[in-house]
């Protein structure tokens, strides 16, 4: 039984070598590779020409990165603090309409964002939202939500309005119940929608294009074209830039949110 | 701390659940709502402490109309059923959160912790976490942070139900105990007679909704409003007796060996009591006596036998008015 | 009732997020109104001399879409361009990488909703595109004209500046660059190069599975097989084609025969082609194919250098010629700076800029070579093509003309009937 199980947990970790590190690693090789023809196992031809290219242009991308970043922080919070008071109304509260709020919410979740994005378009277009960052911001928001009040709901049903009750009678305003009782065991779940979210913002392609119209640059506006080209150490480089930006910034996340976890108690005991 | 409810009427959407609950509790008084599950003891709670808004009725606090009061400005704790813990802070930081909102100095929240982990015979707990706790630890904390919170009126939400026996005594007393120390006015939610009838100056028994009968332990007993309120407190035997229809309690019947008013037809031994149970002409008798009487009677089933009714039950007769 | 308003509010609070997706917005006809006003710079460029033009474009932002998937270029435009713009006219280039059917739909778009200052003002575009986005009404024109290099140093007459794949521009569009179908093929692996489609199926039979061609609709699999039919059709016939899918069939026929044979000896037997030109490219590289083919007439000499090709790597062409299109840069019809616009294309048609393009990218030019200088002449003469490369006079003599754009679609159509698996 035992030598069975390890047997899965091996499978299990095979699997992940080949569909995940392995992936990793050819695209790290890629990036010095000129020709790399089948069926030698190392690369023929090696160069920096796509790191230099890159590192080149490092201004411009760390400028890039940083307006990035920005929106998609900004898009992940928003969406946090939407999905979190959503989810409350739709889990706390009993209103009128609420199934068909809930509807809409996880709406963009069934509709592909290419189908309602050209009526997106046309709106902002009216509303003067195009080549703005804050219409790229609420478009993106169209996406990450359902995420994050889909993640919110079962936080928020997870931890409920008991011990906010509590709080209350214990003398506790609302705010300060919310803050001080169910933000921080929420904690964990928001750090989740807003990764999520921010995720969903980061990668977005079609829908900056769309409403960026191209003059709102992100990093996937800017990397998309080379993964199209098909100059793969440049589209390589870019990705493993990516995939490293990507994971800075979470641990990030998760070191804010511990810290943030942490302090909302009260301190006098340490 | 005296608490007045007039009238009041409870809703969720469509469904009443508290019809015209009526109830004055006088400062320092220690009383019980009692009652089945799902009789609206709970809603009546929730309605006191302002979670839950009143469809109609009054509530008053030291003669205050608490209509519209937001539930942390009404002075009422409850302690609830399920305890509710705070799950991301120490036993110490649970009974300080009281005193944290109301900006209480450090020092003296310190202070305080100390001395009510005392109360509650919890000390040196303060950096304990809660799920390292036992369910009656857990219990103290509550009421520790209950009592942190310096309630004008404490409310108790069934908080032992969860306990064995022998520990649910144990905390009944310092429930007890504490009410007296503290000086508080308490009411304590229900199912259980016993600690109903032990601990309350007065008891309301619900049902449905509605308060049956408010009075002390002794006259609610003696006197019941109704068949209902007489039976929630133990068996009643309906005896006709000169056209008129009598209650009596199994214990208030006496036999008589000699007699010859029925005839014995079971004897059910349950260690220091005994059932017995008479076919009469009136009807079949339930009685109840001590062991040892039974033994010096030295009886058994299909033996004649006289009854005596000792003591009546004034069923819907009561004076709730002293 | 309290708490029911509270959660009604916060539901209001997440609709504002969704309620841009169902919104259609009512202040379009005060939006545009403030546009229209507060424009200047556009307004009338339709009346101004090129001076004037200039004039009206210091100090404004020109946006230019286009492709954004070659890295020298786009650090061609960033770094040579861009700043040269700055200096000699003060206009701020702005490089948006875009495909062009997103481009066209974004333009779409904003033409749709009323914008009046678009965001689009240069586009590099060509062939279907270009037909389809001026017959909606989507470019300005016409403006070639007005452009002193054009009328200087482009030879208005030819049919490589005057058609666009046989549609005819009427000065709606300035050429960038010229691109020519060559195949490449590296001589250490295959000594032999095919010189017609016969020597074609005997180069395919004698490598099996190693030969294909991107699968249409791709550009380069497109011009690859409208080259075949030229090859076997001969292309008069085409030049005044209509579009109609019956007669285009029963003149491409022998091709389509042709291609079939071909087919067992492909890649995957030909039941299943690569998705693109770039998945060709790289199977290329990879030593999985022995054929590649591209647009980028004298691009194989930039990808020996970046050593992505082998030394011995050779472009070459069919005896009979292969075909070649000029790509454009166009204006936006509702473009925000129209004069900053014209005053970048005129630049980019400077035999400076072209001759700096044809040495950095090895970019065909698109100014006529007797039109220059002896001074400019030899900026172009110096240029060092490198390696793999067709001599530019035997490429430009064996250039064959493209089809009605109209036309490519049907022959796309027609492949997938006929050809694939087949």
């Amino acid at each position: 039984m035992k030598k069975k199980r390890f047997a899965i947990t091996n499978m299990i970790l095979a699997l992940f070598v080949l569909t995940v590190v392995l992936p990793i690693a050819v695209m790290i090789v890629w990036t010095v590779t000129e020709r790399w023809a089948w069926p030698d196992l190392v690369p023929q031809v090696l160069s920096l020409r796509a790191l230099s290219e890159i590192f080149r242009r490092s201004e411009a991308l760390a400028k890039l990165f940083a307006s990035s970043i920005m929106i998609s922080a900004a898009v992940a919070m928003a969406s946090v603090v939407i999905g979190t008071l959503t989810a409350r109304a739709l889990v706390l509260y009993e209103f009128w309409g609420k199934r068909m709020m809930y509807f809409f919410t996880v709406l963009p979740f069934m509709v592909p964002a290419t189908v309602f994005a050209m009526g997106v378009q046309i709106s902002f277009i009216k509303l003067g939202l195009n080549n703005t960052v804050a219409g790229v911001v609420l478009s993106h928001l169209i996406c990450s939500l359902p995420y994050a009040v889909r993640l919110m709901m079962d936080g928020t049903a997870a931890v409920g309005d008991r011990l906010e009750e509590q709080a209350r009678v214990l003398g506790a305003s609302m705010g300060q119940a919310f803050f001080r009782v169910t933000f921080p065991l929420l904690v964990p779940v928001i750090l989740s929608s807003f990764s999520m979210a921010y995720i969903v913002s980061f990668s977005q392609y079609f829908l900056t294009l769309l409403i960026g119209g191209g003059q709102v640059k992100t990093f996937t506006i800017v990397m998309v074209p080379y993964l199209q080209g098909g100059d793969r150490n440049i589209a390589c480089a870019y990705s493993v830039i990516f995939l490293g930006i990507t994971l800075a910034v979470f641990a990030l996340f998760e070191k804010i949110a511990g810290r943030w976890g942490k302090n909302t108690d009260t301190e006098f005991y340490t | 701390m005296s608490l007045r409810i007039e009238q009041l009427n409870v809703a969720f959407g469509k469904t009443e659940v508290l019809h015209e609950i009526s109830l004055d509790i006088a400062d320092g008084e220690f009383v019980s709502l009692l009652g089945a599950s799902g009789c609206g003891k709970s809603t009546l709670l929730k309605s006191i402490a302002g979670l839950l808004e009143a469809r109609t009725g009054k509530i008053q606090i030291d003669g205050r109309e608490m209509n519209g009061v937001l539930p942390e400005k009404r002075g009422t704790v409850i302690v609830f059923q399920d305890l509710r813990l705070f799950p991301h802070m120490t036993a110490g930081k649970n009974i300080a959160f009281p005193m944290s909102i109301q900006g209480i100095p450090k020092e003296r929240q310190k202070e305080t912790v100390e001395r009510l982990l005392g109360q509650v015979q919890l000390t040196g707990y303060e950096n304990r976490k809660i799920r390292e706790m036992s369910g009656g630890q857990m219990q103290r904390v509550a009421l520790a942070r209950a009592l942190a919170a310096n309630p004008r009126l404490l409310l108790l939400d069934e908080p032992f139900s969860g306990l064995d026996e022998r520990l649910r005594a144990e905390m009944g007393e310092l429930v007890r105990k504490l009410h007296l120390e503290n000086g508080l006015t308490t009411v304590l939610v229900t199912h259980d007679k016993q600690e109903a009838l032990k601990f309350s100056d007065r008891i309301a028994l619900m049902s449905g909704g509605r308060m049956l009968q408010y009075d002390t332990p002794q006259r609610i007993f003696k006197y019941p409003v109704n068949r209902e309120v007489a039976e929630y407190f133990g068996r009643m035997n309906y005896i006709r007796e000169k056209g008129q229809e009598i209650g009596v309690r199994p214990f208030d019947i006496r036999i008589v060996p000699s007699g010859n008013d029925g005839m014995v037809k079971d004897i059910v031994f349950m260690g220091e009591t005994a059932e017995i149970r008479v076919d009469t002409p009136k009807g079949e008798v339930f009685c109840m006596l001590m062991s040892s009487e039974l033994e010096a009677m030295d009886m058994s089933v299909g033996d004649r036998v006289g009854i005596e009714i000792l003591r009546n039950v004034c069923v819907g007769m009561a004076k709730t008015e002293e | 009732m309290r708490k029911r308003i509270f959660a009604l509010l916060l539901a209001a609070a997440m609709v504002l997020g969704l309620a841009a997706c169902a919104s259609s917005g009512h202040n379009d006809g005060k939006k545009s109104d403030e546009k229209v006003s507060g424009e200047s710079s556009s307004e009338g460029a339709e009346d101004m001399t090129f001076d004037e033009l200039k004039e009206a474009a210091k100090g404004s932002t020109v946006t230019f879409y286009g492709w954004g998937g070659d890295e020298v270029l786009n650090q061609w435009l960033d770094d040579v361009f861009a700043p040269n713009m700055k200096e000699k006219y003060d206009i701020t280039m702005e490089r948006v990488p875009m495909d062009i059917d997103q481009v066209l739909s974004q333009l779409s778009g904003e033409i749709q909703a009323g914008e009046e200052d678009g965001s689009i003002d240069m586009i590099w575009i060509n062939g279907e595109n270009f037909q389809s986005a001026k017959e909606n009404n989507m470019l300005y024109g016409p403006f070639v004209e007005k452009l002193p290099n054009f009328e200087e140093y482009i030879d208005t007459e030819s049919e490589d500046v005057t058609l666009d794949f046989a549609y005819p521009i009427d000065g709606y569009e300035a050429p960038y660059g010229k691109a020519q179908m060559v195949m490449i093929a590296d001589t250490a692996v295959t000594p032999d190069m095919p010189k017609n489609t016969d020597e074609l199926l005997e180069f395919a039979k004698n490598n099996k599975g190693k030969v294909t061609y991107p699968a249409l609709p791709d550009f380069t699999g497109s011009v690859f097989v409208r080259n075949v039919i030229y090859e076997i059709c001969g292309y008069e016939q085409f030049l005044d084609m209509e579009a109609d899918k019956e007669t285009v069939k029963k003149a491409v026929e022998p091709a389509l025969e042709y291609l079939r044979k071909l087919n067992p000896y492909l890649w995957n037997e030909g039941k299943t082609f690569p998705d693109s030109s770039t998945t060709v490219d790289n199977m290329f590289a990879d030593g999985e194919l022995v054929l590649n083919m591209t647009y980028d007439a004298f691009g194989t000499s930039v990808k020996i250098a970046d050593g992505t090709y082998t030394e011995t790597t050779q472009s070459f062409q069919f005896d009979k010629g292969t075909i070649g299109n000029t790509n454009f840069m166009a204006i936006a019809a509702n473009s925000g700076n129209k004069a900053g616009a014209m005053v970048a294309i005129n630049e980019m048609m400077s035999p400076e800029i072209q001759a700096d393009r044809y040495d950095k990218m090895k970019v065909l030019p698109v100014v006529d070579y007797n039109k220059l200088s002896d001074e400019q002449k030899e900026a172009f003469d110096k240029v060092d093509l490198g390696k793999g490369n067709i001599p530019q006079d035997e490429l430009l003599s064996k250039r064959l003309p493209e089809m009605p754009a109209q036309l490519v679609p049907v022959i796309e159509e027609i492949w997938l009937e006929e050809v694939v698996g087949k």
